[in-house]
C-alpha cells in the first residue's frame, strides 16, 4: 500500500512537471516540485523506504529528461543526504526553517546541474536569463515551499494512521 | 588511526568525484539507448498525452469562448495580414515560376525528398536547463533513434530515444546539441551548439569568414543526420576579437521552442557510414 501511495504520487508530480508546468504560464519558471517532496523524505522518512523512492524517481525523471542519466538520481541523493545532515542540527518540524530549507534544495539542484553542465563545457558561462530562472525558483520556493512540504507530510500522517487501523 | 571526521571528509570527496566521473562517462556515451528508459517513456507518455490535450483543450475553450471581445481586434488585424500576404504570395510565385525555369535549363535534379511524418508534442524537459520534449509517435511508426525532427519555420532536433509509441527529441538549444551548418550566404561552415538562453552558438567559425548579422543559417548535411538546406536560425550578434582563430557567432533559432505543439520526423534521412563499417 505505501509503495502505490509513492508510485501515485511520484507519477503525479512527474506529470505535473513535463505537462502541467510547462504548459500554464504562471508555473513557467516554477522549481523541480520533486524538491520538497525528496526533502520530505529526508525529514520524517526512514532510510530504508526513502532511499528506493529517491531512486525510482530519480530514474523516471532520467529517462524523460534530456539530460546525462543519473544527473536526477545524482541530485535527489545529494538533496536528501544534505537534509539528513541538517535535520541533525536543526528542528526539522519548524515552520520557519521550511522556506529556507526549500530554497536550499532548490540552490543545491541548480549548482549540481549548472556545476556539471560547467564542467564539461569549458566555454560554458552563467547567463542572465539563467540567473533570471534561478531568482524565479527561488521566490516560488519562499512563497509556497513549506505548503508542499506539510501538505506532503499531512498525507503521511493520514496514510499512517490508515495503514495503523488496516493493521490493527 | 584516523579520526572520524577525517574519514567521513575522505569518503565525502570520493564519493563526488565517483559522482562526477560516473556522471562524465555517461554524458560521454552519446545517449545511450536504455530499455529501461524507453519503459518509462512507454508508461509516462500516454498521461502525458492525456493531460497535454485536456490541457489544451480547456484552453482552445477559454480562448474561443471567453475571449471573443479581443476576437475583433485580432479579425481586422489578421485581415490586414492576409492582404499583405496576397502581395507576398504573388511575389513568390513569380520567384517559383522563375526558378522552376532555371531548374530546368540547369538539369538541376529535385534535392528536396524527405518523407516526412507529422507528430504532436506530449511532454516537455523536467528540467529548465536541459532541453528536450516527448512526441506521440515511436517505433511502430518507423522512427528510430538519430531521426532529425523539423517544423515549417526550421530544424527542431534529433530522436535520442524510441518506444513504441513516443519518442523523445533532444532540441538544438539544448547544450549537449550539435548541428553541422552554413551561412546560406557565404557559405561559412561551422558547428550550432545549444545555450543556456534558449538561443545557439555558432562555434568554430573562421574569423576570416564573412558573417553580418541577419544572415541565415542552415544545416550543411555533413553531420549525417539533418538533411542539407534546413534552415537553422538569424544571426543575432559577431564578435571577432583580435586574438584567435574563431569567431563568436550567436544564433536566434528560427523555431519557437515555447510554442512547439507539432513537428514533423524526417524519415529518410541522409545516410553517411563515414567509412564506418
Amino acid at each position: 500500500m505505501l509503495f502505490l501511495f509513492y508510485f501515485i504520487l511520484c507519477f503525479s508530480l512527474v506529470i505535473f512537471q513535463t505537462t502541467v508546468s510547462s504548459m500554464l504560464p504562471p508555473f513557467n519558471k516554477f522549481y523541480n516540485l520533486q524538491i520538497p517532496f525528496v526533502l520530505c523524505l529526508g525529514l520524517f522518512r526512514p532510510l530504508n523506504e526513502a532511499v528506493p523512492v529517491i531512486f525510482f524517481l530519480g530514474f523516471v525523471m532520467d529517462s524523460l529528461s534530456g539530460a546525462p542519466f543519473g544527473l536526477y538520481i545524482t541530485t535527489y541523493l545529494w538533496l536528501f543526504i544534505s537534509v539528513r545532515w541538517i535535520a541533525i542540527y536543526f528542528d526539522s518540524n519548524s515552520i520557519l526553517l521550511l522556506p529556507f530549507v526549500v530554497v536550499g534544495g532548490v540552490l543545491i539542484e541548480n549548482f549540481i546541474f549548472l556545476g556539471f553542465t560547467g564542467i564539461l563545457d569549458p566555454d560554458f558561462r552563467f547567463l542572465a536569463p539563467a540567473g533570471k530562472t534561478v531568482s524565479w525558483q527561488i521566490l516560488w520556493a519562499l512563497g509556497t515551499g513549506t505548503f508542499f512540504i506539510l501538505f506532503i507530510n499531512n498525507l503521511y500522517k493520514r496514510l499512517d494512521k490508515w495503514l495503523k487501523k488496516l493493521l490493527v | 588511526m584516523f579520526s572520524k571526521k577525517t574519514l567521513i571528509a575522505v569518503g565525502l570527496v570520493a564519493l563526488i568525484a565517483a559522482n562526477i566521473i560516473a556522471l562524465s562517462v555517461n554524458n560521454k556515451r552519446n545517449f545511450p539507448s536504455n530499455g529501461t528508459g524507453r519503459i518509462v517513456i512507454f508508461f509516462v507518455a500516454p498521461f502525458q498525452d492525456l493531460f497535454t490535450r485536456s490541457i489544451r483543450f480547456a484552453g482552445d475553450v477559454w480562448n474561443h469562448y471567453f475571449f471573443l471581445a479581443s476576437a475583433a481586434k485580432e479579425n481586422d488585424r489578421l485581415k490586414k495580414a492576409l492582404t499583405h500576404a496576397f502581395e507576398q504570395n504573388n511575389k513568390y510565385k513569380e520567384i517559383e515560376l522563375a526558378n522552376s525555369r532555371l531548374r530546368n535549363l540547369l538539369n538541376f535534379k529535385e534535392t528536396v525528398s524527405q518523407t516526412l511524418l507529422a507528430a504532436e508534442v506530449v511532454g516537455k524537459d523536467p528540467s529548465s536547463w536541459f532541453k528536450s520534449i516527448i512526441i506521440d509517435r515511436g517505433t511502430d511508426d518507423g522512427i528510430k533513434k538519430g531521426f532529425p525532427v523539423v517544423v515549417s519555420e526550421g530544424i527542431v532536433g534529433q530522436v535520442i530515444d524510441v518506444s513504441s509509441n513516443y519518442s523523445k527529441v533532444l532540441l538544438i538549444i539544448d547544450k549537449n546539441s550539435a548541428v553541422d551548418a552554413l551561412v546560406q550566404r557565404t557559405r561559412a561552415r561551422g558547428i550550432i551548439k545549444g545555450d543556456l538562453a534558449d538561443r545557439c552558438h555558432f562555434k568554430y567559425v573562421l574569423r576570416k569568414n564573412d558573417i553580418k548579422v541577419g544572415d541565415t543559417v542552415i544545416s550543411s548535411g555533413l553531420d549525417g543526420v539533418y538533411p542539407k538546406g534546413f534552415r537553422i536560425g538569424q544571426v543575432s550578434g559577431v564578435a571577432r576579437f583580435n586574438s584567435g582563430i574563431f569567431q563568436e557567432v550567436s544564433v536566434i533559432p528560427y523555431v519557437d521552442f515555447e510554442k512547439l505543439e507539432e513537428v514533423l520526423v524526417v524519415l529518410n534521412p541522409p545516410k553517411h557510414d563515414f567509412g564506418i563499417k
